[in-house]
């Protein structure tokens, strides 16, 4: 029910078998040099969507098309009439397949006894376009609307759509359930009115079944801008009118009056692609509807606008060979302070350098580069400038927490060489290895502390008394570095304004109430420690990372939390383990404990599939006691842009783990550097998770290793690579 | 942001003449030198040419972007193989090798690195001829994608050109470029050597074209 900002992804482990090993190098094999691809179509700016509907899927008015999103595309839509409202996010999965969450509120709506006088309704779809249009050919797309939960606005579809001419666009369909329940020209068998489990779960039991109904329509494109539509609708409003006869959907009085089963509407096509429509719907009713498109594929300054690099100036072939400085120490300082200097105009941060006649290892900090590529190439380019001729190999070694995460080893000759080249080149010349043991030493004086205060904003969304709950107020973040691989770090949060806390209807669990009381820290926590916590990250071994985090983890728990992860620097798996014991704290968030107290933890697998997808395995012990997994899987986009999904099932019964069965959300990472142009390792992350309950729950410790990790390893550093000469 | 002088009339013409060389290549050959003659501006980018001209030891160049309007001066800081590397005040910099654009950095969508010795070698040589170069760039999901054309290099009048320290007469050169998206025509004003004085290159589809013209060789 929560928005979760920065919750860190997720825990892991070290064991692995030989086949894993095995099947993990080939995999590697596999993974080869982000090639140059020719561009399809404009690169620049993305492709005109279709229009989307009331639902915020493709579509007439009321009724769906079978036209597709270009790949990739994230809208989000509100539309409203007759006293529903209905915000949707649709994503484009794959070019072919794409899923929908809508949170819909209908005014006036009472079925069976409902409390209030707004109805708050979730819902989930899927389409899939089975045949792409061509010359003579329709476009079909099936989807399944609402497929999950409690099934208002349940229904399946078929759907036809083709193009004539240029400016007219035809549609036909049939549909069943909410879309077969005007004039149906037959039935499929008979339409199960009854909740599987808690729901919460696919409603695969009424897919394709009970009255079947035809529904179409036209849309006309005037110009750029403008265009028009008709369609005839398939949906009868049943619920809302009081007529659903078995259902318990019911209500009374009726929201609006069907006159008809014709729609009209226009739209309006902006500039940058976002939609304005104006329907006159069911001879009664007027409405209108608006969506706003983003594709992650698109940014608007995609090279950004950052300073230029340093160019990269040849050596004279005479003093290739010249070794005087090497043994000279004054010599030595002033070339370290040359780099770090150097460093600091692309603010990076010089951490340390070994410097042999040929060979310089560095230990670079970048805070500043979202795209790690980007950072190695400038300092590649200013070891380029500043070091003595002599020295022809570069080893750069990124550190993040004091872990070394890679070593990055880059000739000389090749920068000179290739600076103009494209920069697959370069990768070809490149080594990435791990950096266990080829750390240089941390020549920093002094410990290093942070301290920064900002505003925070918590959401809590879809309580149906109050769908949307806000808390505000200031944050201040506090580290203090013992040495480069110990932290302690704090924050302290004093809520100025909010309504998180007026949640007053109860939520029953049969389970420890481990995330349930959400509400109660809110209440209490006005001035509030979100965290302070002693940290230790190490590098145990060769593909080995660990950490050791104590204290009070987060805003609901204390204890002590360790993780081991391995990870070879040129692998898509990655296994680990992380295993907390916890106690949960007081309402109030400040020093005290309260009884309940648990031993959680899991092992985890991460996958990168290579094609844009990674996937993630948690298996363990949760929050609650509650033995089960977490699957993810999220499209990865070389930006840094993700948006997954993920499920938890464990062994707590639908029943015990109440409304919506089991947990699930959706998550979504937004790097700012995309937004903005300008490099900045901030991103954005949002979790929205259909309700809180306690089943599944897992522990928001801080600082987990993987997404820390990979961000320098092999297969991450390929997909930016293009970034080096920037 | 940048403060940028505008110099629309400048850029207006100069579109006016590069649409006449993209069509005929007997050009106005006079109108081109007539307008590279313009008296030059004595800022850009809240930059004093004259004193920018005094401070840099080596080459300076003026570069306005056609569509905006915007100039700034920018000199350069390296020459590598055969390529030159201005920078600009404002941070931003272009790669050229021999005048033909290979790079540009910090404008959002940039050139990252290009093929186009095959232009080079006809426009240099002054020689018609029929070419194919490619452009990469960086997508918005930070792949790299190439953009390949091929394309038609002819020759135009002789024009004489005044501009900075150059004073000259030089040959106007028309690359007419068609690949499978996007369709340009870059110009080039070459001298006597082969050295390329003055440009109007295509850069991506965004921003259009980028004029180019050396105060200094």
């Amino acid at each position: 029910m929560f928005f979760h900002a920065n919750r860190p992804a997720s825990a892991s482990m070290s064991r692995f078998s030989a086949s894993l090993r095995f099947a993990l190098l080939s995999g590697a094999a596999l993974f080869a040099y982000g090639p140059i691809t020719p561009a399809v179509g404009d690169p620049f700016s993305a492709p005109v969507s279709p229009s989307h509907n009331m639902y915020g899927v493709p579509g007439l008015i009321d009724m769906p098309t079978a036209e597709v999103a270009p790949d990739a595309q994230l809208s989000s839509s509100l539309s409203y009439f007759a006293g529903t409202a209905r915000s949707t996010l649709s994503f484009q999965v794959l070019p072919r397949l794409s899923g929908s969450f809508r949170y819909t509120a209908i005014d006036g709506y009472m079925p069976g006894g409902h409390p209030t006088t707004t109805y708050y309704d979730r819902s989930f779809d899927l389409r899939y376009q089975l045949l792409e249009e061509g010359k003579y050919r329709p476009s079909v797309t099936v989807g399944l609307q609402d497929f999950i939960g409690t099934g208002l606005y349940g229904a399946e579809y078929i759907v036809a759509s083709k193009g004539i001419g240029d400016k007219l666009r035809v549609t036909a369909g049939l549909g069943w359930g909410r879309l077969g329940s005007s004039g149906a020209i037959g039935s499929t068998g008979t339409r199960p009115t009854g909740l599987l489990g808690e729901g919460g779960i696919p409603t695969y039991d009424r897919w394709f079944r009970g009255d079947v109904a035809p529904f179409g329509g036209v849309s006309y494109q005037f110009n750029d801008r403008l265009s028009f539509k008709a369609e005839y609708s398939s949906d009868a409003y049943a619920p809302e009118r009081g007529l659903s006869g078995a259902s318990d959907n019911n209500t009374l009085p009726a929201i609006f009056d069907r006159k008809s089963s014709w729609n009209f509407g226009a739209d309006y096509r902006f500039r940058n692609g976002n939609q304005l429509s104006l329907y006159s719907l069911y001879g009664s009713e007027i409405g209108v509807q608006f969506s706003v498109l983003t594709n992650p594929r698109f940014a608007k300054l995609p090279s950004g606008i950052d300073s230029a690099p340093a160019p990269i100036r040849s050596r004279s072939a005479a003093s290739l060979n010249d070794l005087g400085w090497s043994a000279d120490d004054l010599g030595m300082s002033s070339t370290k302070q040359a780099l770090a200097d150097a460093l600091a105009t692309d603010s990076l941060i010089y951490e340390g350098m070994t410097l042999t006649a040929r060979h310089a290892t560095l230990r670079l900090r970048n805070d500043t580069y979202g795209a790690e590529p980007q950072a190695i190439g400038r300092a590649a380019r200013h070891m380029a400038n500043v070091l003595p001729a002599s020295v022809e190999q570069f080893t750069i070694v990124p550190i993040s927490q004091g872990l070394p995460l890679a070593a990055v080893t880059l000739h000389r000759r090749d920068l000179e060489r290739l600076q103009h080249a494209p920069a697959e080149a370069l990768l070809a010349r490149t080594q990435v290895e791990d950096a266990h043991g080829r750390l240089p030493a941390y020549e920093l004086a002094g410990p290093r502390h942070e301290f920064e205060l900002s505003p925070y904003a918590t959401l809590s969304v879809f309580d149906p008394d109050n769908p949307v709950r806000v808390d505000a107020g200031l944050r201040a973040v506090g580290a203090y570095n013992f040495s480069p691989n110990l932290r302690l770090s704090g924050a302290i949060t004093q809520k100025l304004v909010g309504n998180l806390d007026s949640v007053t209807r109860a939520i029953p669990s049969s389970l420890p109430r481990v995330r349930t009381d959400y509400a109660e820290y809110s209440k209490q926590g006005d001035l509030a420690l979100e965290h302070l916590t002693l940290s230790h990250f190490g590098r145990p071994g060769k593909d080995l990372y660990s950490r050791l985090t104590a204290g009070y983890l987060e805003t609901m728990y204390a204890g002590v939390s360790g993780e081991l992860l391995w990870k070879p620097v040129d692998s898509r798996l990655a296994l680990g383990a992380e295993l907390n014991y916890v106690k949960q704290r007081d309402f109030d968030q400040r020093l005290g404990l309260r009884d309940y107290e648990v031993a959680t933890g899991h092992l985890s697998a991460y996958y990168d599939f290579g094609n844009g997808f990674h996937g993630q395995l948690d298996a363990g012990r949760y929050l609650a006691g509650d033995l089960g997994a977490t699957v993810t899987l999220d499209r990865e986009f070389s930006n840094g842009w993700r948006v997954g999904a993920y499920a938890t099932f464990t062994d707590v019964t639908a029943e015990d783990f109440g409304e919506g069965s089991f947990d699930k959300g959706i998550r979504l990472t937004i790097p700012m550097a995309w937004a903005l142009g300008k490099p900045t390792r901030r991103e954005n992350n949002l979790i929205i998770q259909s309700l809180t309950r306690d089943g599944g729950a897992r522990l928001n410790v801080q600082d987990r290793l993987y997404g820390r990790v990979r961000d320098y390893h092999k297969p991450q550093l390929t997909k930016e690579w293009g970034r080096v000469w920037r | 942001m940048k403060t940028m002088m505008r110099f629309r009339a400048a850029t207006a013409l100069l579109a006016a003449i590069g649409l006449t060389a993209c069509e005929n290549v007997d050009l106005g050959g006079g109108l081109m030198g007539q307008l590279l003659n313009r008296n030059q501006p004595t800022e850009a980018s809240g930059t004093n040419v004259a004193a920018f001209l005094a401070k840099a030891p080596g080459s300076v160049a003026l570069v306005s972007f056609e569509e905006t309007g915007e100039t700034d001066v920018a000199a350069v800081v390296a020459r590598e193989n055969g390529y030159a590397t201005f920078v600009t005040p404002a941070g931003t910099s272009f790669t050229a090798k021999n005048g033909i654009l290979a790079a540009t950095r910090g404008y959002g969508n940039d050139i990252m690195s290009s093929d186009i010795d095959a232009t080079l070698k006809l426009v240099s040589a002054k020689r018609t001829g029929t070419v194919s170069r490619e452009m990469r760039y960086l997508n918005g999901a930070g792949e790299t994608v190439a953009i390949s054309f091929s394309c038609r290099v002819q020759l135009g009048d002789l024009a004489p050109i005044q501009s900075g320290e150059i004073n000259t007469t030089a040959r106007i050169v028309v690359e007419s470029c068609t690949g499978n998206e996007f369709e340009f025509d870059n110009t080039y004003m070459v001298d006597n050597s082969g050295t390329v004085l003055s440009s109007r290159q295509w850069l991506n589809p965004v921003t259009g074209k980028i004029i180019f013209q050396l105060l200094r060789r």
